[in-house]
């Protein structure tokens, strides 16, 4: 693009088509205060606090909607600039309550700031102030009306960039304020994201777990990774005296691959370290019964049974690469297994075809015209890498492309062009792309499909693999599908965004197996919970069983040595995320640590490293796995957004907006009973459902808050497989 | 010669008590300390008291503007929301072992609800006691009160 010249206060700037006025002063150190404008949003010009003069101009203009042009003179610091803003300024703060002293924003509220600097020194309103007086309070959130200043920063947020349109101005002129619909944040379909929060520039919006609880200028700011799932977003921890106090994504100011866009466990989940099931002691079986025992007689007796034994090793992918380096070398790789085995799958098949298992940055998308994304509930599993893919459409320009079963929320009203197919057909309609995209002249009879090559041929595509994906049957051919698929186009990156935090360390440090075909002599369970992280895994019978968890899990009566570790907000060390090395900080004080317990371990003498397995290279697509008998539907057991990594069973905050178990079915597959019966093998389950026209017909959804002992024996034998199960329905 | 007349007629002596005799009938100077004590002055600096309002609760609505202000760092305060939605201070410390009583955050408060009273005797045989909490700040400014009172 080719820039041209503004010059702003006498100072010669360079810019770029499109960009405004404001944009250009920003990139130039010079500042111009703002209330309603945010990098993120849209630019609206709703509070006029950033009018400049333009010559030429008979009036005043805003300078964040105002396009820069070239030869513009502009000036921001007359004396008639001033006075406008200080005038606008006086209006504001006419009506807008003196709470400071109490307000959880003060000390980092931009009203304060710019009042200060830029404000009348004095008010020449003499009527009473205007009471709203309208408080409504969410779970989570609190809407003070008083303190809004009607800015739209909130409702451009909600409606516009996350797609939910919770937010509106509800009533016209002075009588205006803030309202989720129908004033309750749950009915109106609030995710929870906390983004508004964010974004709110005084304190009316509020964060209820963080209301009244600390001063924001006077804690500890830590900036760290949320290991709550495979997004692996930046997020600053605020703690005060070794207590946390609260969790900001500070959108706008965060440079993380997550911009600041948080979600509901990374915002409200940091509770969990004060749960009250955390684990206190180490506790040992004696006769029988778990007693309490201190640590260093734990270590004797972990060191005593697993010396010289062959070790089943159940992993959970949130620990950091440190730990994961530490466990290979105390308990080996070779047996090993963890929750991140679909993902291993999907990997494998993809170096079958590529040859390399390394996927690219989820930064790289940016590089892509087009973005085609494969896989469903990713605003479920990876919430942020949802809405990320849906800002790429709206603020990058890019051209987002999917290729599922469900629809998705979020990104079908950004997406340039869907398919949403049979379950068992991804993979023909995948090899339909292929062909398409060798022969132009290629027809594959559906017309739908012929318009998504089309929309695809030219251009630089970038696939994003997420969901559901890894948690399929088809998870290895889809892999492989894809690949061969991203070398037969231009650009051709792949990212697959992994499902926990640290899947990736995972799948390369570890050769994972599948449960089943564990055959050591003592199980050692890190950082996982067998329900949650196995669904349908029963523990191999060993001698002896070690687990090491920061809470009260199901598994604990069933261990012989329970030893407490901690929780990733009490942890420092790297992660390998969807974007590279991300780093994970903390200044919490911890009581155990898990890498101070394998630290005091022996180290396993592996003697010759066995070389990872050659594989086998493939030049062809995946093949089709999936098949469905007459009276069958393809079952998928999802995790709710808030229950994923069991937060809202050990976070009090999200404990609140915790959905609960529903099944979710299409109008024409329903019975007429209330409660199904659900079969998957041997595996029976009594349960409510609601008929959901959203859901294609042959498919059934079943959300449960988190995984319980039912839902995972009812999942017997189905593991790594969460979707694309295939389940008969019964009424009951 | 004259040193002999002097000690026989006592003159030092008459002259030493002569000031006694001059300072006998006059108020007493010295003050007994500890068993007597100077009031201090009207705007004395003495250690901290939290105000309290008529009914009894505490006016201190922890914006930690006080503790913003003090120079050595002595108040910290923890706070949280109360069951009427109202903001509530959980512990409300002043560490005199660092107090340089310059009386800013006295200064700073925007309820008024931090003063200092009279009381410059608070010595202890350990250092945990020179620690103020919330209980016995809020009793010290019953003493405030009853302090006040008195002066009007």
């Amino acid at each position: 693009m080719e820039s041209f010249k503004v010059v702003i206060d006498g100072k010669e700037c360079e810019a770029y088509p499109g960009e405004t006025v404001l944009e250009v002063a920003e990139r130039n150190g010079i500042t111009i205060p703002v209330f309603c404008y945010h990098r993120e949003l849209r630019p609206e010009g709703a509070c006029r606090v950033c009018l400049v003069e333009v010559e030429g101009a008979p009036r005043l203009v805003t300078a964040c909607t105002l396009k820069a042009m070239p030869d513009m003179v502009v000036k921001t610091n007359t004396e008639r600039v001033r006075r406008a803003r200080a005038g606008v300024i006086e209006l504001i703060l006419n009506n807008h309550t003196l709470e400071c002293p109490i307000c959880d924003k003060s000390g980092e509220c931009e009203l304060q700031m710019t009042g200060f600097r830029h404000g009348p020194k004095k008010s020449r309103y003499k009527e009473p102030r205007r009471e709203k007086d309208i408080v409504i309070q969410g779970p989570l959130i609190e809407i003070d009306n008083d303190r809004c200043i009607l800015c739209r920063r909130c409702i451009r947020m909600c409606g516009e960039n996350m797609g939910n349109r919770v937010l509106g101005i509800l009533n016209r002129g002075y009588r205006a304020y803030i309202s989720p619909f129908n004033g309750d944040f749950m009915e109106s379909g609030c995710e929870h994201c906390g983004s508004c929060v964010d974004v709110c520039p005084v304190g009316s919006l509020l964060d209820r777990a963080f209301k009244y609880k600390d001063r924001p200028w006077r804690m500890d700011k830590t900036w760290t990774t949320c290991l709550f799932c495979g997004s692996g977003c930046k997020v600053e921890i605020d703690s005060y005296h070794g207590k946390v106090k609260r969790a900001v994504g500070r959108i706008g100011i965060n440079d993380g691959h997550n911009r600041g866009y948080l979600c509901v466990r990374g915002k409200w989940g940091w509770d969990v370290i004060y749960s009250d099931k955390r684990l206190k002691e180490p506790l040992l079986r004696v006769d029988g019964e778990l007693r309490r025992i201190l640590l260093e007689e734990a270590l004797k007796v972990l060191k005593e049974k697993i010396e010289g034994r062959k070790i089943n090793l159940f992993l959970e992918s949130s620990l950091t690469n440190e730990e994961l380096e530490k466990i290979a070398a105390v308990f080996g790789t070779e047996n090993a297994t963890s929750d991140s085995l679909g993902f291993y799958n999907f990997l494998k098949g993809f170096e079958k075809v590529k040859g390399t298992r390394e996927t690219d940055k989820f930064s790289s998308i940016y590089d892509a015209d087009a973005v085609v994304v494969i896989g469903d509930f990713i605003e479920e599993i990876n919430p942020v890498v949802s809405m990320l893919l849906r800002l790429a459409v709206l603020q990058k320009g890019k051209r987002l492309l999917r290729v599922g079963v469900f629809p998705s929320k979020k990104l079908d009203s950004v997406a340039f062009s869907k398919l949403l197919v049979d379950q068992t057909e991804i993979i023909d309609t995948l090899k339909h792309v292929i062909l398409g995209m060798i022969d132009t002249s290629y027809s594959s009879g559906n017309r739908k499909i012929d318009t998504f090559i089309k929309s695809l041929r030219g251009k630089k595509v970038s696939f994003v693999v997420a969901g559901t994906v890894f948690f399929s049957p088809e998870a290895e051919e889809i892999g492989k599908t894809v690949a061969y698929l991203s070398d037969r186009v231009v650009g051709g990156k792949v990212v697959a965004v992994p499902p926990k935090a640290n899947s990736l360390k995972v799948v390369n440090l570890f050769r994972l197996k599948h449960p089943e075909e564990l055959d050591g002599d003592v199980n050692v369970v890190v950082n996982g919970e067998l329900e949650r992280d196995f669904p349908g895994v029963e523990l191999p019978k060993a001698e002896f069983t070690v687990l090491f968890t920061p809470f009260y899990t199901p598994d604990v009566s069933g261990a012989d040595l329970v030893i407490p570790v901690e929780v990733w907000l009490e942890k420092n060390g790297t992660v390998d995320g969807v974007d590279g090395k991300l780093e994970v900080k903390t200044v919490l004080e911890k009581e155990f640590s898990l890498l101070e317990v394998l630290s005091q371990l022996p180290v396993r003498n592996t003697g010759a490293e066995s070389k990872e397995a050659e594989v086998e290279r493939v030049n062809e697509p995946g093949q089709r796995l999936l098949e469905r008998e007459k009276g069958e539907l393809l079952l998928t057991v999802l995790s709710n957004r808030t229950g994923w990594n069991s937060v809202s069973y050990y976070s009090k905050n999200v404990a609140g907006v915790a959905g609960e178990r529903v099944l979710l079915l299409n109008p024409e597959d329903a019975p007429d009973s209330e409660m199904v019966k659900l079969k998957v093998g041997n595996g029976e389950l009594l349960i409510s459902f609601r008929k959901d026209s959203s859901i294609p017909k042959g498919h059934a959804v079943l959300r449960v808050e988190r995984f319980t002992r039912d839902v995972s024996e009812f999942l017997r034998g189905q593991f790594p497989n969460l979707s694309g199960i295939r389940c008969q329905i019964a009424e009951a | 010669m004259m040193s002999v007349i002097k000690k026989v007629a006592l003159v030092d002596l008459l002259k030493g008590m002569s000031i006694t005799l001059k300072t006998m009938f006059k108020p007493t100077v010295t003050v007994h300390y500890p068993f007597e004590k100077v009031p201090p002055r009207k705007r004395f600096r003495g250690i901290h008291a939290l105000k309290l309002n008529p009914d009894g609760s505490y006016r201190c609505e922890a914006c930690y503007l006080c503790a913003e202000m003090c120079p050595s760092n002595v108040i910290d305060m923890e706070m949280t929301e109360g069951k009427d939605g109202k903001k509530e201070l959980v512990d409300f410390t002043v560490d005199l072992t660092r107090c340089l009583f310059c009386g800013l955050c006295v200064e700073a408060c925007p309820r008024d609800a931090i003063v200092m009273t009279d009381i410059y005797e608070f010595s202890q045989y350990t250092v945990d006691k020179l620690i103020l909490h919330k209980k016995d700040l809020m009793e010290l400014g019953r003493y405030y009160q009853e302090w006040e009172r008195k002066r009007r």
